[in-house]
Formats: C-alpha cells, structure tokens, sequence
C-alpha cells in the first residue's frame, strides 16, 4: 500500500509540475523577453471545446525557399529557421531570415520559427510557426473578430526573448487593445 | 467414456463434415454416429463466473470521460470571470484531488473506480496542458503536450496495472506520432524509447493483444512517415521498402512467441499485423511506384533510410534463421526475401504494379503448403478487389466510391461464411464483423446530411470502367449474399437485412453518383435504416450469445444517438453541466455498484 502513495505523489507531482513548467518557461519569456508589436491578420476562427481562438497570419508566416539561400527541393530536412525582425517606427517589420542564429543589431530581434510542411509533399514556399499563431478568446467572439473590418488593421504585441522564443500577449486596433472581457 | 467437450463452433463444425463424409460415402451412418456419440454439445456452454466487473467498468470509464469533458467545458463557459491562475490552479487542484481519490478507493479496495478516478485525473491533465497553452496563446508543437499526457497516464497504468489507463496512453500516442509526422519534419525518434519503454513492455505486462497490436501499426505508421522524411518525397518504392520490411520482420516475429509458454497468446497479434502490414505495404509499391528509375534512387536515398532497410533485412535473416528452419519453413521466406530485393533492385521497371504481387504470391502459397489453410490465398484474392477499390477512388465520386465499398463489405461477410464452413472458426472475426462493419459504416456516413460538400467537388467522373467493376461487384456480392443466406442452418435475419439493404443502398449510391446530387432524403433514411439494424443486431448478438455482433450493434447505434445529438441538441443545452452531472451520476453508480457487488450478486442467486 506504500508502493501506492510513493507512485499517487510521483504522479502528482509530474503531471502538476510539468504543467508549471510550461507556465513559468512562458512567464520567463514575457519577464525577460523584448515586446514587439508586429503588423497580423485573423484568418481563421475555431470553435473547439474550449471556445474559440482565432488563427494569425503574419507576414512572415510564409517565406520564399530563395530568402534562405536554398532551392525548393533542399528544404527537405529544413526544421527551424530564424527570421530577424527590425524596428521601423512602431512596428517591427520582417528583414531577412536564415537557417543559423544570426548576428543582429540593437534595433533588430530574431525569432526561431518551426518549419510546417506535410510530409507528403512539398509546397512553393515556405510555411513557418512560432508557437504564436492561435490567440484564444470567448466562446462566440472568434467569428465576430473574423468579420470585424478592422481586421485588416489589427496588431499583435508579442515578448521575443534572446533565443528567439516568442509568446503572444494581445491583439491591437488602432494601437487600442481588443478587449475580450479577460 | 468420458466425452469430449466442444463448443457451438466445433460441433457446428463437425456435424456438417460427417454429413459431408456420409455423402461421399467416407464413412457410414453408423460411425458417424459413434464419432458424435465422442463429443457432446451440453456440457460446453460453461457458466461464466459471474461478475459485476464490466457494468462497474463501464459505468466509471464512461462518467469519467463525461466529467472530464465537463470541466473542459465548464472553464471554457466561464472564460471571461476566471483569471489564467485561477483557470490552471482550478484544474491542477483537479488533478491532485482524482489521483488521491483514487489512491483511497484503491486502498479500499474499490480498484475499478480508483482506475476511472485516474483516468479522470490523467484527462484532467491533458485539459490541463491545453489550458496552458490557451491561457498563453500558443499552440505550436502541440503533439509535445499530448506525449507529456501519455507520459503521465502510463504511469498511473503502472500503478493501477490498469488496462483503461493503458488503452487511453495508447490513443494519446497515436495522437502525438500523427500530429509529428503530419505536421512537422521531424523524425520523431522520441517514439523509439516510448514504444520500447512504455508502449510495448506495459502491453506485455498487462497481457494485452489490443495494446501489442496498437504500438505495432503505431510502429508502422511511423516507419512510414519517416521514410517520407529519409527519402525524397516522390519515391514510393524506397519509402514503402522499410514498410514491407517491417510488416516481414513483424510476421517472423510471431515464431519467437509460438515456443514460448508465457507469450504464446501474442503469436497470432505479430502474424496477423505482419500479413496485414506487408498487404498494405505492396498495395503503395503497386499504387505509385511506377516512375522511378534506379539512377535516381541511387542518388536521392539516404543514410537513415538504407540503415534501416539493411537492419530490416539482418532482423528478417537472423529471425528466418532462428526460427523459420526449425519450424521446416524452408520455401516461402527465401522467396518472399527475394521479391522484396528485387521490388527494390528492380524500381526502373515500367508496369511493375504486377510485380507487387509476387511477394504476396510467394507467401500465400507457401503459407498455404504448410499450413494448408485457405485464408492465405484468401487474404491474396482480397487484395486484388482492394486495390482496384482503391484505384477507383480515381474516379472522383463519393457516392460511386462508397458503393463499391459496401458491396466489398458484403463480399467480405459472404467469405467469412464460407471460410466458416471449412473450419476456420477464428476468421469469423476477420471477414464477418469486418464486412458487416464495412456496410454499417456506410449508413452512419450517409447518415449525416452530405449535400453541401458535394456543391463543391466535381462527382459527374464515372466512366465506363466504373460501371464494369460495378456490376461485376453487385453480382458477386447479390449472389454471395443470396447462396449464404439459402445454406445457413438459421439465417440471422438482421445479417441479412443489413448485407440486403447494403445491397439495394449500392444500387442508389451508384446511380446517384451518376445523376450529380444526392437528396437529403439520404441522411433520413440512413438514420431509420442504421437504427433499426443495429438494434436487431444487438438483439441477435443476445439471442444466439455472439460478443461480435452485441459489439457492432452497440457501437453503431451510440455513435448513431451521439451524433444526432451533436446535430440538434448541442446549442440548447448547458454542455457542462449536462456532461459533468451525467459522468458524476455514471462514476457514483459505478462506485456503488462495486461496492455492493457481492450483495447483489447472492440477491440475484448467482
């Protein structure tokens, strides 16, 4: 009967601890990170169970296989890339990516993006993630903002930290916050 | 003299034979009957221990998933007055309080709801992770958090020695190699350890064929995903290669369990997946290895991949060696070995379709020599109507596609009869249930109202050669349908209405298919038609005491109820609540009805 209380705490203890590790890596990152507001647009809103979240595209979510310096067919074994983003006025705006960590300058930040690509076939270009695609809101409220016509103009305030990890903090319109209710 | 018990199968088995042998005049009346005077019928319908243990199973699973969902739901509703904290501690303070809840009823001795009370846990956990990336927005690498969920459910089927847990650490894996390899580049070489270190020694421990036989396709799966990785996209001879390899590897398997007292029962589990993975390997050589050239190979493959094909082949030879020559297995593995190099020296071959063939050939045969079992040349006919179905899918048309599909599920039940007759009692399971699924899951597609997909695919590409293969199908399975049902002793009537209904449902699919839309009608008649079979197949399953049939039934008709309610009733009700108060009354059921058991099993006289 020990055996059970030894392996209940083990048990406890992993599943809790791993869920807080998840949370503290990502509170570090808004702690310590560089927060950038880059120029997104909701393309695709999801009601899973949980409620809504709506899908970003960002302007770097896609880049050409040349901007790498690589043919279509050598992004094969392509994983990660990273994409150096620079300050032009408010706005930090995409300037060039690479396959390494690059060098970059006070006014520049890189995050490090995972290439997507099914494994199944090749695309033109290529389709890239940052763990910063999916922004959650209330139940209902994903369709509205997809069909808001501010859409077009809306921001995302993200914390990039120096190994180019991101996370996503809140979306702006017209450098206002779009309040969910949160 | 004592006789000798036999079961329904075996006597059914045997009076047919000696009535077979009486009419070829093998052996008289007379010593037929004293061969049936040997055995006897009333004494095998053994009682059953009786046990409470699968309602209490049941009921606690089931409330447990509910209550899960529940919770998910309940956050998700009260999103905007909850802060991240409070929605991730609420749920963390879930998870402590099911895994110590199911120590104490473990402790007393209440192990099946202890297991459902950890199952909960572990689906909590996962609500979990998901709360965190919500609470964050991210959702990127997803597959990692569903592998920290399996992580942490395999061990809680440690500490319970727990099937449940174990079968819901086996679909999480499932979920985690998919979303890997469908949605990033990676090789994902984690699922080496997990599968040798969780998913493969907790099957064996449990005794479990379903888990063995899960991590084995999950195995293939991934050999298959990652040849995709290793080799460049278009090579489907050299990506299939390791495939095949593995399905040979994980047949020759089986030997190491037949010697063995302890693992026996797993033999059948690495024969019928090694068949089953060299079948479908053969069928992607066939489907799309026409356009390559050797030279191109040659400078495309990589590392990796010729690694794992080369070890492949030492597991096949050192396996043939081990355990094919004892067991006087000297004609077909060689031989299937030497199709399987020459599928792969010889990719430049225009039309080697039919080369695919060979290996399965050479095996079938040979299987059936020393077996003398038909379910191998069986197995190798199966495989031409799957791969001309297949080919069909060419043709553009759902409609057309799921017509020929139902008639090859009733053909397939119509083989399972005759198979049946000659002995093989065990391919009922195979052919039967299969092909009877095959044709219920037709129905519950149609069952749902399909009109607005078709506005926007073109279904109006049937030509001729469809028709041909149509109607060479609708004969075989009309004349196959009709000769069982004429021979069988006592026709099962919800059988056959179903294999007859699939039937008549083909002919409206294909000419469907044919006139460009698809009424609505459909979906209404599908839902009667679905309903009323699988509750006569339950009711059949029950009368002539078939676990088969009760299952098929069952699983047809819930994921009938469930899906009308997903279609009207998912707006009006409070989701949450519902599902959290419906498990809560499924859990406390369960929990009293193991803690009563053995009450109501003397009041039942039992």
């Amino acid at each position: 009967m020990k055996k059970i209380w030894i392996v209940t705490v083990i048990v406890i203890i992993f599943q809790c601890g791993s869920v807080y590790t998840m949370v503290f890596n990502k509170l570090s990152i808004k702690k310590h990170g560089t927060p950038i507001k880059v120029r997104v647009e909701p393309i695709d809103p999801r009601s899973l169970f949980r409620g809504d979240y709506v899908i970003l595209r960002y302007p770097f979510s896609s880049i050409k296989c040349e901007d790498v310096g690589l043919k279509e067919r050598e992004t094969h074994d392509l994983k990660n890339i990273y994409i150096v983003l620079k300050k032009r006025g408010d706005m930090w705006e995409y300037d060039r990516a690479s396959v390494s960590k690059p060098e970059i300058s006070h006014e520049e930040v890189f995050l490090k993006g995972a290439v997507v690509s099914d494994v199944f076939g090749y695309s033109g270009s290529l389709s890239i993630k940052y763990g910063i695609e999916s922004y959650f809101v209330p139940e209902g409220e994903g369709r509205e903002l997809e069909k808001s016509r501010e859409r077009k103009n809306m921001d995302a305030e993200i914390y990039v930290d120096s190994k180019g990890c991101s996370l996503l903090s809140g979306l702006f319109v017209k450098g206002g916050e779009v309040n969910f209710g949160k | 003299m004592n006789k000798c018990p036999v079961n329904l199968y075996q006597w059914t088995w045997l009076k047919r034979h000696l009535e077979w042998w009486k009419s070829l005049n093998i052996i008289s009346p007379e010593i037929a009957g004293k061969i049936t005077d040997l055995y006897t019928f009333e004494k095998v319908p053994e009682k059953r221990q009786p046990s409470l243990s699968a309602p209490v199973k049941i009921l606690t699973v089931f409330g447990s998933i509910f209550v899960g969902l529940g919770i998910i739901l309940f956050i998700s509703f009260n999103w905007k007055h909850m802060g991240p904290f409070s929605k991730i501690g609420t749920v963390s303070v879930l998870v402590f309080a099911c895994h110590v809840a199911a120590a104490l009823l473990y402790r007393k001795k209440y192990e099946k709801s202890a297991v459902s009370l950890s199952l909960l846990g572990n689906i909590i956990f996962g609500a979990d992770i998901y709360l965190v990336a919500q609470v964050f927005n991210i959702i990127s690498r997803f597959p990692n958090g569903i592998f920290l969920c399996a992580a942490g459910s395999a061990l809680t089927v440690y500490l319970y020695r727990s099937r449940t847990n174990y079968y819901f650490t086996c679909a999480l894996m499932i979920m985690w190699v998919l979303g890997e390899s469908i949605g990033y580049k990676t090789a994902n070489y984690l699922f080496i350890p997990a599968l040798l270190l969780i998913m493969l020694p907790l099957g064996y421990w449990l005794k479990s064929r379903a888990g063995v036989v899960i991590s084995l396709c999950v195995a293939w799966y991934w050999m298959i995903a990652n040849s995709f990785i290793w080799v460049d996209t278009y090579l489907s001879i050299v990506q299939m290669m390791p495939a095949f390899l593995f399905g040979m590897t994980v047949y020759l398997c089986a030997y190491m369990h037949k010697d063995k007292e302890t693992v026996k029962y797993l033999e059948p589990c690495y024969r019928w997946s090694g068949i089953v993975f060299m079948l479908l390997s053969a069928f992607a050589f066939a489907n799309a290895g026409i356009f390559e050239d050797a030279k191109y190979i040659l400078n495309n493959i990589k590392l990796p991949s010729l690694i794992c094909m080369v070890l492949l082949l030492v597991c096949v030879a050192v396996l043939y060696g081990m355990y094919s020559i004892r067991n006087k297995d000297k004609i077909f593995i060689p031989l299937a070995v030497i199709s399987a190099l020459l599928l792969f020296f010889l990719p430049s071959m225009k039309y080697f379709k039919i080369i695919a063939v060979i290996p399965l050939a050479v095996l079938a045969t040979g299987l059936y020599d020393k077996t003398q079992k038909p379910v191998f040349p069986i197995l190798l006919s199966a495989y031409i109507p799957f791969y001309l179905f297949l080919y069909s899918i060419r043709w553009q048309s759902a409609p057309g596609i799921f017509s020929l599909l139902i008639l090859a599920g009733v053909i397939l039940y119509s083989f399972n009869w005759f198979v049946f007759k000659e002995g093989k009692i065990q391919l009922e399971y195979v052919y039967g249930y299969m092909g009877l699924g095959i044709v219920l899951f037709i129905f519950y597609i149609f069952s749902f109202n399909l009109e607005p997909v078709y506005k926007y695919r073109d279904f109006q590409k049937i030509n001729f050669e469809f028709w041909i293969f149509w109607a060479f199908l609708f004969a075989a399975s009309s004349a196959m349908v009709l000769k069982v049902f004429t021979e069988k002793e006592k026709p099962r009537l919800f059988e056959f209405l179903t294999l007859a209904s699939g039937i008549v449902f083909s002919v409206l699919m294909a000419l469907a298919a044919k006139l460009s839309y698809f009424s609505i009608y459909v979906s209404g008649i599908s839902n009667i038609i679905i309903v009323v079979l699988s509750t006569g197949i339950i009711i059949t399953g029950y009368r002539i005491d078939r676990i088969g049939l009760k299952i098929t039934g069952f699983t047809f008709l819930i994921l009938e109820i469930f899906s009308r309610y997903f279609d009207s009733g998912w707006d009006f009700l409070t989701r949450s609540l519902m599902f959290i108060s419906v498990g809560l009354v499924l859990i406390i059921a369960g929990i009293a009805l193991e803690k009563n058991k053995e009450r109501l099993l003397i009041k039942g006289g039992i």
